[in-house]
């Protein structure tokens, strides 16, 4: 057994909900050095653990909660964590990663990760103090939102814990339901929090008084300069800052990829009244960090008069802005942030909801729902308080709320009359925000992406941030890379974004540190793991590390029956070119990236199956002979 | 030292976004490892009104008056809180005395702690993302809060 390096805290958490059990076990090195943590681990771990085939809403499924070798670290943003379990929205792989201040004082408590199993028969939570570890009755806590979750836990035990915890969102099943911490940190995407509900897990409450070590401390300290310098120095870091991610709203619309309308179209007439200049004099108090960020792109926000006042919380993101606000043809920012507070206090993942209202308004402006199936309401595009109707819907499943809790695919398969066509999702998970036929790397991204239509998977910003063709030469082979518009090059951005990505997750830094100032690459990153604990990696095996993690996630969803299929993008991104602005006539050139794509991967071009040859490099053979996912070269 | 003379840390809190940077800057300055319990400072937060708010020794010698073993007393060099750590037998009336949270209580060795300025060269001023901290004296603080300098800058959404 490898003994314990510094960095990690060397303990972790078994928790079965079903008999009220926590075991404390010794953190297994030989598994971490192959999988590094965080996303990694967690992967791995539900690779092992979850039956084949079962429901993700059942019982038998797993949450996992993973930290990293850097988490309560002074490395820039490493304070994230990844929950992780079987998707309820796509039946695959599911994890969400989350900031704030939650992970690292799990990290003083003296934790590496939780594994949640089983079901409690009534509500219970999660408390951790240092080394107190017990399951308590949460049952005056259930039917409460977050925020009154976390006021209420803070008040009876101290407002030095820090609280993670689903809202309402959660406890009734939404597919797409979030987990919250620190009021508007949110581990959205997958469903986790659906996952949370049905084991009727409501909160997870932790203090730690401990400390983390690292091996090296002052080369530790070195890097950290070196890479705060790096961060300051970039030409995007004072706009991410200052206005958080609605800058870029301003972004999309300039290359005529601001969604709107369910995506219909990049231009969004109402665009000034959501940009990031309005947020920034109508409504933003000031920056809310994660903890020890130097970036801080949340945003605190107020709405002080008109029928949204009182609204406020942290930020709402672009992501939220877009999905909340011009794809519903919504443009009073106010109502966004309304929107954003509902969505974060019911856990409510603010993407696959705001994209099930706008597909419903699009199926509701075809026709193809009337107001007879929605409860009365008429969905025009823009009608904010139908949005605000709508979330309490979701989040309670009352009425059309029922049909819209399920998510974009299961409406459509319901209400039928062709509106698969404009159904957005890709392997049961809704799109996020950026057009992706401005962005052809973000196109494949979503295509290639474990979870569904991912933007983080891949997160090639590096086709965004206007370099030089030569850059494009050094990096991925082909000048076009630089260039958002063109495909070339963009399946090796997208295979290195990945494989390197997975790292990033894993080690539980954030990817705006990685990918938006590329402040840190794998020879930056594998100097903070090194000196954290001790180890001796070099850049090529993070690398490798990563793409057996991707790898690895391929391998769950191939045994959980999502094929090479579902690799690809709704026919409005790649059949339906933008009809105006200044990306008109763009769409995704898929058919031409992925064989490329699976090439580089090594994944064969019919199945989508890893090779074999692969899997034994990456040291998975076993995991894929269990469930005879072996294909061969040449086969 | 006149009183006037004496730099301390003075905290903009308009400026401070809750990073805790500071927090895990001080711990390892002082200790060698990262732990915001052993931190001298520390970021008081209230997540629903927005309010982030950085507490620090202000040296104003409460913790002086409490101390019932005269271990504490201020640094001749910087005029920061000096506690005498072998005459310290963990009363922590001191703890009880300070009015703002800062003098804290190392479990492990039976001590009291609170911030000692890094012996002149206070490590949280320095890596605070923001420039939310200021180690300075009453007046050159005063004259900085009234300059262009002590503002926010709005920069350019899209950079060039």
């Amino acid at each position: 057994m490898i003994s314990k390096p510094k960095g990690y805290r060397g303990t972790y958490l078994v928790v079965n909900l079903s008999d009220e059990t926590i075991i404390k076990r010794e953190s297994d090195f030989s598994i971490i050095k192959k999988f590094l943590g965080g996303r990694g681990w967690a992967v791995n771990y539900l690779f092992e653990n979850i039956p084949q085939g079962i429901e993700p809403l059942e019982q038998q499924n797993i949450l996992a909660i993973c930290l990293g070798p850097l988490t309560g670290t002074l490395a820039p943003s490493s304070a994230r964590y990844t929950i992780a379990s079987k998707s309820p929205l796509t039946g695959g792989i599911g994890y969400s990663n989350a900031g704030g201040h939650f992970a690292p004082e799990l990290a003083y408590a003296g934790y590496d990760a939780i594994f949640i199993h089983g079901k409690a028969k009534n509500p219970l939570y999660l408390f951790i103090e240092d080394d107190t570890v017990e399951l308590r009755n949460a049952s005056h806590l259930w039917g409460k939102d977050t925020w009154e979750t976390d006021h209420k836990l803070k008040e009876e035990l101290s407002d030095k814990f820090q609280i993670l915890c689903i809202g309402q969102g959660g406890e009734n099943l939404v597919r797409y339901a979030a987990i919250m911490n620190n009021l508007s940190r949110a581990a959205a995407r997958t469903g986790v929090g659906a996952v949370m509900g049905s084991k009727k897990l409501k909160a997870i409450a932790v203090r730690g008084t401990g400390a983390v070590e690292v091996a090296e401390p002052t080369k530790f300290m070195n890097i950290v300069q070196e890479t705060l310098e790096k961060i300051y120095d970039d030409p995007a870091y004072p706009s991410l800052s200052y206005y958080g991610t609605p800058f870029l709203v301003d972004l999309a619309y300039i290359s005529g990829g601001l969604a709107t309308r369910n995506n219909q179209t990049g231009i969004f007439e109402k665009y000034e009244e959501i940009s990031a200049e309005t947020f920034d004099e109508k409504y933003k108090v000031k920056s809310e960090s994660c903890f020890g960020c130097p970036i801080h792109c949340g945003k605190y926000s107020k709405v002080d008069s008109g029928k949204y006042s009182g609204t406020k919380g942290g930020s709402p993101e672009f992501e939220t802005i877009v999905c909340l606000g011009s794809k519903c043809g919504v443009g009073n920012l106010a109502a966004i942030l309304k929107a954003n507070e509902l969505a974060n206090k019911y856990g409510l993942d603010t993407i696959s909801l705001g994209d099930t209202i706008a597909f419903a308004m699009e199926a509701y402006e075809k026709g193809i729902i009337t107001s007879k199936d929605t409860d009365g309401l008429e969905l025009k595009w823009g009608d904010d308080d139908v949005l605000i109707q709508l979330i309490e819907k979701v989040a309670f499943r009352k009425g059309l709320g029922n049909l819209l809790a399920d998510g974009t695919k299961r409406m459509s398969e319901k209400i039928g009359g062709g509106s698969n066509k404009f159904a957005l999702e890709i392997k049961g998970m809704e799109p996020p925000a950026y057009d992706v036929r401005t962005a052809k790397a973000f196109g494949l991204g979503w295509a290639t992406a474990t979870r569904g239509a991912d933007h983080l998977a891949a997160l090639p910003n590096f086709e965004l941030l206007g370099y030089k063709p030569q850059k494009g030469i050094e990096w991925f082979g082909s000048e076009k890379a630089v260039d958002p518009f063109a495909w070339e090059g963009k399946p090796r951005m997208v295979v290195w974004h990945e494989n390197f990505g997975a790292i990033v997750d894993s080690a539980e830094m954030c990817k705006y540190t990685c990918f938006s100032a590329y402040a840190v690459k794998p020879e930056d990153m594998v100097l903070f793991i090194n000196y954290a604990t001790g180890w001796n990696l070099k850049p090529e095996e993070i690398l490798e590390m990563g793409e057996r993690i991707y790898n690895l996630e391929r391998l769950f969803n191939l045994r959980e029956g999502i094929k090479k299929e579902a690799d690809t993008l709704p026919q409005r991104f790649t059949k339906e070119p933008l009809p105006e602005g200044p990306a008109k006539g763009q769409y995704v050139e898929l058919d031409k990236m992925l064989p490329e794509y699976y090439k580089l991967r090594k994944w064969d071009l019919k199945t989508g199956i890893p090779y074999k040859s692969l899997l034994f490099e990456l040291d998975l053979l076993k995991h894929a002979e269990k469930y005879d996912l072996i294909c061969k070269e040449g086969d | 030292m006149s009183q006037k003379q004496v730099k301390r840390i003075f905290v903009q809190k308009e400026k401070c976004n809750g990073c805790r940077i500071c927090e895990l800057r001080c711990s390892f300055e002082h200790e060698g490892v990262f732990s915001p319990a052993l931190s001298r400072i520390y970021i008081h937060k209230e997540e629903e009104e927005g309010i982030t708010i950085p507490k620090t020794c202000v040296i104003c010698g409460k913790c002086i008056d409490a101390c019932p073993e005269n271990a504490i007393s201020k640094s001749e060099k910087t005029g920061a809180i000096f506690i005498e750590e072998s005459k310290c037998s963990g009363h922590k009336d001191c703890v009880d005395a300070c009015p703002y949270n800062v003098m804290s209580f190392n479990l492990s060795f039976n001590i009291a702690f609170t911030c000692d300025l890094c012996d002149g060269n206070p490590q949280c001023v320095e890596y605070c993302p923001e420039q939310a901290l200021h180690y300075m004296t009453a007046k050159e603080f005063a004259l900085y809060k009234k300059s262009e300098e002590s503002k926010i800058t709005k920069p350019e959404i899209i950079p060039e």
